[in-house]
């Protein structure tokens, strides 16, 4: 793990506290704070970036609102999640209370992956420390309040909503079909709120300061801090906050990261494996969901992962197509016969039996996943494969055809 | 009612109709693969994607309900494009031996893969084939699955859970590795499948199939020293010509038995007349039951899917169902005893055949309560597609073949045993002969309208002269499972556990028509109809088999070949 860089908000906000914030919440009432949180703009951190409040009001009539906070983590390069729970879990746990008193709901799940062993234990012990307050929460606030901690199985589809529910249900994690989006009809038929870990560790933040001041953070769509996981070909990898669009790529890689130790840098994938690369001169672009989503990739998890010269890209995409063909749930043909066909047609290349029109054959299903898939796994795991085919073409052609 | 515009034209369905159905309503046929009328939505092979003005990207037309005002399209270049790439995804990772050539293909005639094909338009794979490799699940008596050809639609899990109540198949294994398959991949033999073929039916690729029995058959006509005797159930007439291109619902009694014979087989009886036995043994039995106050309801025993169901599933029903054995069983122990000693042949020279509609039976002849002193009731079941195939490679057509005639002495029959292959047809064939037997009156009208229909689970009031029975009859077995939670409040209960009864057997021609129960059913009702003799206990014949042999129904003579003695429960042997 490496050590966080240039967090702020995070740590500030996390003494181990008396539930301040949570107490000025109970004040206002779940109507104001809603009101708060519209005024925040906040929006999810889990990848898509929709409105936190958006998702909230589609729920917010609705009695028996289970509210699932998703610490599955899967997205490689990503470890923000990670380090909150260990680092920062009463934020997270006073985020769970205020959203589970606005939300009034008393049925709460935190699903943390299975390989968290230390946040796992981090976050206990949070609970164990905090037992007084919690108390008085399930007797004065919310009665009828419990939270269970669950681990997944370690497959990365279950960090994907609809998934993820029917992991808890005990079935097999793939996706259901939207609509009827969570919100509506999630676990158990119950309208269900899922939210990033790091979604709603702001919520204290926003309490506490207000949505105004908030919002007077980053830029339209993206506003409020954004963790950053930078790893990969970098001086000083690790966790950083940032304002969003105020700060560009290449600032987060050279000022804040130290640029590449050895050799130049090559590619950049900006928020995880499901997001296409930037290649050197895309890099002077502000980093917030427009901005990146403009230049036709996306913010994701906020998984900044570096490459240096010495990476080869048709061996990047091999490692992606092997990703995502063994994370497929399974279940629908785009994806897993996509990606099975990605791999494969990508490996023959590297054993230098490929074709040229491979490159072709590879778009063309990355295109079909991407319009027919059934959820975002599928939707995106062309997303990288294809803009390396497209910027470093020679890599895969070269040598190999 | 919803108006809406599918490629610009306009269509009213009601609410809650998805945009796949709507589309076809008016002929527009989307592709699809897992999609099926009769199941719930599934959502895997994407196929059925379409556009909707107005709404991103492309949903999936099985799943999204219709809105007023919506405006579809469903055949853009750009969505046929998509389709033909993901259908070709499935053809490149398919067994090597496919990639559409189809002309050589054992499956090709329920194939939709090669229907699709053609609808789409494919002439052209352009992705890679991908070597793949699959297990035969051969552990069932009744049905063999092949993983190298499951295309993991989901037909057969949702069937098998949804329409059957067993749910024995699910997917299993992860990512790219799922399959269907078993608990512990234990195998179809080895868990509580009934055998029942349903998901056989469903199956748009074959990859499950009836256990083939042809070839033992034909080594058994070719040996001189076995007397090969054959029967055939009731519903099979109705079907088999769907083989050769007829109507659902035609008889073709006649030619069938003259096919049978060109193809060798040295006797040829009719199960309708062991049908014929089976109502006198099991309206004796009901009789005896309700007039002793014995332990009711009785429940029908002439399935052996819903027999195994019941071993599973509802074991404290055991004392509830009829001993009788089924027509099939109760015909075969007849061969082997009566028929034997009549024709002077020994037993075990014998070899009794069945062509049943269903593949349940191929395991049930394999009971150990079936068999005695290594004598098998029924050696060999076959399907009606079984049978047609065997015609079908001797190159006969069977609609033309010239019309022949059932052998002596099992030759006549009645429209009651022919009622066995539908749902109803048991119940209604036991109390045309339960009343008269009872009342020792005619009885006044044949007819039982409120069981007979396709129909889930259906009830009755009958008066028997002041004395009034409750009966139930149920077909498909989550419907059989919903009607015996309330199995207290009637007297009979007939059950079936194929959908529409043994019309809609797991062995019987598969077809696509969403109306093809119907016919079958009409078909059937339509024989009974103009039958001569209509009620089993007016069966000269089956009068005869009593005189002598049998004594009277539920003799010592009955219980020792025509009912099951041992407890269930008993595991099957393979041969
Ligand atoms: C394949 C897949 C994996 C995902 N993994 C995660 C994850 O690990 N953590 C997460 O918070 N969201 C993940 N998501 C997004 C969730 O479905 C969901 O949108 C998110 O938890 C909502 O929270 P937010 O609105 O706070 O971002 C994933 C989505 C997909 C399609
Ligand atoms: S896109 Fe992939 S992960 Fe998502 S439902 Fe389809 S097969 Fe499963
Ligand atoms: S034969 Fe019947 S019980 Fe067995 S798997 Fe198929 S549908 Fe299920
Ligand atoms: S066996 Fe047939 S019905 Fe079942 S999932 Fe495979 S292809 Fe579909
Ligand atoms: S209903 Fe008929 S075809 Fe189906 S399992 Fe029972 S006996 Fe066989």
């Amino acid at each position: 793990m490496p050590e966080h860089k240039y967090l702020k908000k995070f740590i500030e906000a996390s003494p181990s506290g008396d539930f301040a914030n949570l107490r000025k919440a109970v004040e206002y009432g779940r109507d104001k704070c809603l009101n708060e949180l519209e005024i925040s703009g906040l929006v999810g951190r889990g990848g898509a970036g929709f409105s936190t409040a958006a998702k909230w009001k589609f729920a917010w009539n609705s009695p028996d609102v289970v509210l699932i906070c998703n610490g599955d983590e899967g997205e490689p390069g990503s470890f923000k999640d990670r380090y909150i729970l260990e680092n920062g879990a009463f934020l997270l746990l006073e985020g769970l209370l205020i959203s589970a008193f606005m939300l009034n709901s008393s049925e709460v799940y935190l699903y943390i992956r299975d390989e968290y062993k230390d946040a796992l234990e981090a976050f206990h012990k949070c609970l164990d420390d905090n037992l007084d307050l919690i108390v008085w929460y399930c007797e004065q606030v919310n009665p009828g309040f419990e939270l269970k901690v669950v681990c997944g199985g370690g497959a990365y589809v279950c960090g994907d909503e609809t998934s993820l529910i029917n992991s808890l249900e005990g079935k097999r994690p793939h996706s259901r079909i939207k609509p009827p989006y969570p919100a509506e009809k999630g676990l158990r038929g119950l309208p269900t709120i899922v939210n990033n870990v790091e979604t709603l560790s702001n919520l204290p933040l926003i309490i506490r300061d207000g949505g105004e001041k908030f919002s007077s953070m980053g830029v339209e769509g993206s506003r409020g801090s954004k963790l950053i996981c930078l790893s990969g070909n970098v001086e000083k990898p690790g966790l950083y906050e940032i304002e969003m669009g105020k700060i560009t790529l290449e600032e987060i890689i050279y000022t804040l990261g130290g640029g590449c130790p050895n050799g130049k840098l090559k590619f950049v994938i900006p928020g995880g494996t499901s997001t296409a690369v930037l290649a050197p001169d895309g890099l002077k672009i502000a980093v917030d969901y427009g901005s990146l989503r403009k230049a036709g990739t996306s913010l994701g998890t906020g998984a900044v992962i570096v490459a240096d010269e010495s990476v080869d890209a048709l061996d990047a995409a091999c490692n992606a197509a092997d990703f995502f063909m063994s994370e497929t749930c399974g279940i629908c043909f785009p994806c897993k016969e996509g990606n099975r066909q990605i791999d494969h047609l990508l490996n023959l290349i590297r054993q230098g039996k490929g074709q040229e029109s491979y490159l072709k054959l590879i778009q063309d299903v990355a295109l079909t996943a991407s319009c027919a898939a059934r959820c975002g796994l599928g939707q995106s795991c062309g997303n990288m494969v294809t803009s390396l085919i497209d910027k470093f073409r020679t890599d895969f052609v070269g040598a190999k055809l | 009612m919803i108006t809406l515009k599918i490629n610009d034209k306009s269509v009213k369905v009601t609410e809650g109709t998805s945009i796949f159905e709507a589309a076809e309503s008016i002929g527009c046929k989307i592709p699809a693969l897992c999609y099926h009328r009769d199941l719930s939505v599934y959502g895997g092979c994407r196929l059925c994607i379409v556009e909707i003005k107005g709404r991103a990207g492309f949903p999936i037309s099985c799943a999204t309900p219709v809105e007023e005002g919506m405006e579809v399209l469903t055949h853009t270049p750009e969505i046929c494009e998509l389709r033909k790439n993901i259908f070709d995804l499935i053809i490149a990772y398919y067994p090597f031996e496919c990639q559409l050539k189809c002309d050589s293909c054992a499956t090709n005639k329920i194939c939709e893969l090669r229907q699709l094909a053609e609808e789409m338009e494919i002439n052209e794979l352009k992705f890679v084939p991908i070597a793949r490799q699959g297990e035969m699940d051969d552990s069932s008596l009744a049905l063999k699955f092949d993983s190298s050809r499951c295309i993991n639609c989901g037909r057969c899990v949702r069937v098998c859970r949804e329409v059957q109540h067993v749910g024995i198949l699910t997917p299993s294994r992860r990512g790219p590795a799922t399959q269907v398959s078993t608990f512990m991949d234990k195998g179809m033999g080895n868990v509580d499948c009934t055998g029942c073929g349903q998901c056989l039916l469903v199956c748009p690729v074959g990859a499950i199939q009836e256990n083939f029995e042809i070839n033992q058959v034909l080594a058994a006509i070719a040996d001189p020293k076995k007397h090969v005797v054959v029967q055939v159930a009731p519903s099979v007439r109705f079907t088999i010509g769907e083989e050769f291109g007829e109507k659902a619902g035609v008889n073709l009694e006649k030619q069938m038995v003259t096919a049978l014979r060109k193809l060798n087989f040295d006797q040829i009886f009719d199960t309708v007349f062991s049908a014929d036995l089976t109502i006198m043994e099991e309206s004796a039995e009901f009789i005896k039951r309700f007039t002793e106050g014995a332990k009711l309801p009785l429940i029908s025993s002439c399935c052996p899917g819903w027999i195994r169901f019941a071993e599973d599933h509802l074991p404290e029903l055991k004392d509830n169902l009829s001993t009788c054995k089924s027509p099939q069983q109760m015909f075969g122990a007849l061969l082997k005893s009566y028929y034997a000693e009549k024709k002077g042949l020994e037993p075990k020279d014998i070899v009794s055949v069945s062509v049943m509609p269903c593949t349940a039976k191929k395991a049930e002849c394999m009971r150990p309560e079936m068999i005695e002193n290594g004598i098998y009731d029924v050696d060999y079941v076959l399907t009606t597609r079984e049978l047609a195939s065997m015609i079908q490679s001797r190159g006969m057509h069977l609609p033309e073949l010239p019309e022949g005639k059932y052998d002596a002495p099992f030759g006549i029959t009645t429209g009651a045993g022919l009622l066995f292959g539908v749902s109803g047809g048991v119940m209604e064939a036991a109390l045309r002969t339960a009343y008269e037997l009872i009342t020792k009156e005619e009885l006044p009208k044949i007819e039982f309208d409120d069981v007979r229909g396709l129909k889930g689970i259906k009830s009755a009031e009958i008066d028997i002269k002041g004395t009034k029975i409750k009966v139930a009859v149920a077909n498909g077995l989550e419907n059989s499972w919903q009607l015996l939670k309330h199995a207290d409040d009637y007297h009979f209960i007939e059950i079936m556990a194929c959908t529409g009864g043994c019309i809609g057997g797991g062995g019987q021609p598969i077809s696509r028509d969403p109306d093809v129960l119907q016919k079958r059913k009409n078909g059937l009702y339509k024989d009974d109809k103009n039958m001569k003799l209509r009620k089993s206990h007016k069966n000269p014949a089956i009068q005869q088999l009593y005189k002598e042999f049998l004594g009277h129904p539920l003799s010592e003579k009955s219980h020792h070949y025509l009912h099951i003695n041992a407890d269930l429960q008993s595991p099957f042997i393979p041969k």
